[in-house]
């Protein structure tokens, strides 16, 4: 097989090659050995060309996952491109759909470590006839799965990595239902009698992004004690007000521009982890600018109890 | 010595004589069942000799590399596939045959034929049914045609042009033995792309409904409206008649469901519906009997209090038990003021929207404009799209445009109803580009009223839901188009829109 315009060198054996560039585990490593089959390092756009004929070549004996993993590194690789924007459409539209589709889903964002406190608040929101799922963190896996009532994300399933969950989450959720409302909620909020999910549907569709305004500061330090890993402050440029993490609304449209940034250019949210306001500059970007609708009028009871890591886990930046 | 040469010869005083030239295959005729590969399993069905379709290709694979014509394609099949000659014959006859039912024209190419044109092909089939495909497509003047197999792929025909001092302006649909070849010779050449499958058209066919995307390219091929932008078309093709078809199909399994026996579809905004209803109805026994009529309304209208216009309604609701009012895009507010103004109960009358409004607060805002309450109280409204998910009202209405005023009152005269309408919204390079889409999509939906057939439609229905979810993510990648259109026709819009906002009820 040639890889497009340039012939494998001597010596070499393609099939252990695909196989190296198969097993991966990187976008990184798979694109160092399509480098090392044409002999030198060659430009993204090239590597694309190359990408999607191996993956035309093996995509029939290759297991879904990793055939949608593969997709969305070729995505990543060459987003300009009319390529991506097809391959983009096929991919949301490749899952088979539930029988029943609901005009909103509630996304309880939530860790394993936690993972009773969620399933505490799936079971009162389905209570109040909300359409629920759970979504936490799991490196390990190729695609976003859900497994025994909880959605596993390919991302870290740490604090600092929230933002990283709630756009794969969202991810998920667009693949799994198609164009839908989606309301982000922590795991340790509660219901009250105001909550109504139809009413919060129409919300979300009308107002595309809503939820309570918050931002006017900044607290820079707020993730320290939080995260596994040691982070430095908070060091972006305040953009302006977004909603308030523990609960906020978003229509089709914003999810659909929020998972489609994610997808092609995930390095905009590098350096993002306060997920509310990731979320936020995002949207404004997009043209959808936060709506104010107060979490105690979508019926939610914020718990204002900071969660940190413990002490012995995390070392101090030098 | 310099030789004098006559004056007619003196490199000084040469003209360049251009000719206007045509390929022939997919670019002034196409096959309905769009590939060569299907025409060769349409006879291997009816000849019921299996394997024909592969060694039809084979054959023509092993004479590809000469000068070749249909003779020698089927002296080479006779050896693959051990024929006599009389069996050789009787398929070469039904290849012919099933190529000529395969004939549909492409209009807009057609049309730029002059009684000057040259025609060059590389078409393996003999003359005689070259011009027979031809005058099917209606192309009857004797133009004529040259031949060979490789002439322009090898860029022969057009070198041998050059030399004689011809130009050619060509039109063709290969990329590089009718445009490149062609340009390397020094002959401008122009790539007609008439014949690919759009992207919806291609989307319908990669889902499996291939009927429905050959029923959707034949009454394309065959509409022509010239001077239609690119961008224009890019939209009509690839956003607005999904829009139109699925929220039509949408519309009658409502009809079937409520039994609905008459359906009015508001004037100007609902032409198309209209159209598109009335193009599918055929192929749905349930529906063949089920009337759809031009309703003469707007919003100013229906919210007027006239009293000849309720008279006019009245009469359009009246001798029908079960009645559907359909309109593009809206928030159901007015429909359900004049619903109330001539005390007709909602729950015995279909209110249907292509595409709703879900901006809760201009829905409220335009309920209590007409002393309705809220939204929450308006009558309820089915619909296939909204705002929340697909694009916006005023891009789906630009789309939808028609050269016609908005009716603001009806007189009912001894003769017959007159609509009273305003002049036209538009006027100079907007009307233009809405009297071009206008006359696209009455001739597209003419033809494909022709075209359809049951087994497409049941394709059509079968995809539907794919479709939707196509639409939606598929409109990013028009976005540049739709800003085209916004900015084309939005600007006079909006300012129409403020104007007729101050003639609503207060």
């Amino acid at each position: 097989m040639s890889v497009g315009p340039w012939a494998l060198q001597d010596g070499q054996d393609f099939s252990e090659l695909l196989e190296r560039w198969l097993d991966g585990p990187t976008l990184e490593a798979r694109l160092r050995v399509i480098f090392a089959m044409v002999g030198r390092k060659i430009s993204s756009d090239d590597a694309s060309v190359i990408w999607q004929k191996l993956l035309k070549h093996c995509n029939q004996s290759i297991d879904t996952d990793l055939s949608e993993q593969l997709i969305r590194q070729l995505i990543m690789l060459s987003p300009e491109y009319q390529i991506a924007a097809n391959l983009y459409t096929s991919m949301m539209m490749a899952r088979p759909r539930p029988p029943q589709v609901p005009r909103i889903v509630f996304m309880i964002t939530s860790c394993f470590r936690y993972l009773d406190k969620a399933r505490a608040v799936k079971a009162d929101l389905e209570a109040r006839g909300a359409h629920a799922c759970i979504v936490v963190g799991e490196p390990s896996i190729r695609v976003s799965k859900e497994v025994d009532g909880i959605v596993r994300l390919p991302v870290p399933d740490s604090y600092e990595a929230l933002t990283l969950k709630v756009l794969e989450g969202l991810t998920w959720a667009r693949q799994t239902y198609g164009s839908i409302s989606v309301a982000k909620v922590d795991d340790d909020m509660r219901f009250n009698g105001n909550f109504n999910p139809e009413r919060l549907a129409d919300a979300a569709s009308s107002l595309q992004y809503a939820g309570q305004p918050w931002g006017g500061m900044c607290d820079r330090a707020w993730h320290l004690g939080k995260t596994s890993t040691p982070m430095p402050i908070y060091g972006r440029r305040l953009r302006g007000i977004f909603a308030y993490g523990p609960m906020y609304l978003m229509g089709p449209k914003a999810v659909d521009h929020l998972v489609r940034n994610w997808v092609m250019y995930p390095g905009e949210v590098e350096g993002s982890f306060y997920e509310d306001r990731a979320i936020g500059e995002l949207l404004a970007e997009g043209g959808m600018p936060l709506k104010a609708y107060p979490i105690a009028m979508m019926g939610g009871v914020v718990d204002q109890t900071e969660r940190f890591v413990p002490a012995s886990t995390t070392k101090e930046i030098p | 010595m310099s030789r004098i040469l006559p004056i007619s010869q003196h490199p000084s005083t040469k003209t360049r004589r251009v000719l206007h030239t045509f390929d022939i295959f997919d670019t002034l005729i196409a096959r309905r069942c769009i590939d060569a590969k299907e025409v060769f399993h349409e006879v291997e069905r009816r000849s019921g000799i299996e394997g024909f379709a592969l060694a039809r290709q084979e054959a023509e694979r092993l004479v590809y590399h000469r000068e070749y014509d249909f003779t020698d394609i089927y002296l080479g099949l006779t050896d693959l596939l051990s024929l006599n000659d009389e069996q050789a014959e009787a398929l070469m006859h039904i290849e012919v045959e099933v190529e000529l039912e395969n004939v549909v024209p492409i209009v807009a190419m057609r049309d730029k034929l002059s009684q000057e044109s040259l025609l060059i092909t590389d078409m393996y089939l003999p003359l005689p049914v070259i011009r027979e495909l031809l005058a099917r497509a209606g192309i009857t003047r004797d133009h004529p045609i040259l031949i060979s197999s490789h002439g322009k792929s090898g860029g022969l025909t057009w070198r041998y042009f050059a030399d004689q001092g011809i130009q050619c302006l060509h039109h063709g649909d290969n990329e590089r033995s009718d445009v490149l070849n062609a340009r390397q010779e020094g002959m401008r050449a122009r790539l007609v792309r008439n014949s690919n499958l759009t992207e919806f058209e291609a989307m319908l066919s990669h889902r499996g409904a291939v009927n429905a995307a050959r029923v959707l390219r034949a009454a394309r091929l065959q509409v022509n409206a010239p001077d239609m932008a690119e961008w224009q078309q890019r939209l009509q093709f690839n956003v607005n008649l999904p829009f139109l078809l699925i929220s039509t199909l949408d519309l009658m399994s409502e009809v079937r469901e409520q039994r609905i026996e008459k359906v009015l579809f508001a004037s100007r905004d609902g032409r198309h519906l209209q159209s598109a209803f009335i193009a599918l109805r055929d192929q749905l026994p349930d529906l063949v009997g089920v009337d759809a009529q031009y309703w003469y309304t707007s919003r100013v209208a229906r919210t007027s209090d006239s009293i000849s216009y309720e008279a006019y309604c009245r009469q359009m609701l009246s001798g029908s038990e079960r009645v559907a009012l359909v309109d593009l895009c809206g928030t159901g507010a007015s429909l359900t003021k004049l619903l109330n103004n001539l005390s007709i109960d909602s729950a015995s009358v279909l209110l249907y929207l292509a595409q709703k409004v879900s901006d809760k607060g201009y829905s409220d805002h335009m309920a209590t404009r007409y002393g309705l309450g809220t939204s929450d109280d308006l009558s309820p409204v089915r619909y296939t799209f909204d705002t929340g998910s697909y694009i916006n009202n005023s891009l789906l209405e630009q789309l939808n445009y028609v050269p016609e005023g908005m009716v603001r009152d009806v007189m009912v005269t001894p003769f017959g109803t007159l609509p009273l309408r305003d002049d036209v919204d538009f006027d100079g390079p907007a009307l233009d580009l809405v009297n071009r889409q206008n006359q696209w999509l009455t001739g597209f939906f003419d033809q494909m009223r022709s075209e359809m057939s049951q087994e497409a439609m049941a394709e059509l229905i079968q995809v539907a839901p794919f479709v939707r979810e196509w639409m939606i993510l598929h409109s990013h990648q028009l976005s540049r188009e739709l800003e085209v259109l916004r900015v084309s026709l939005g600007i006079d819009d909006l300012s129409n829109e403020n104007f007729t906002q101050r003639d609503l009820v207060r």
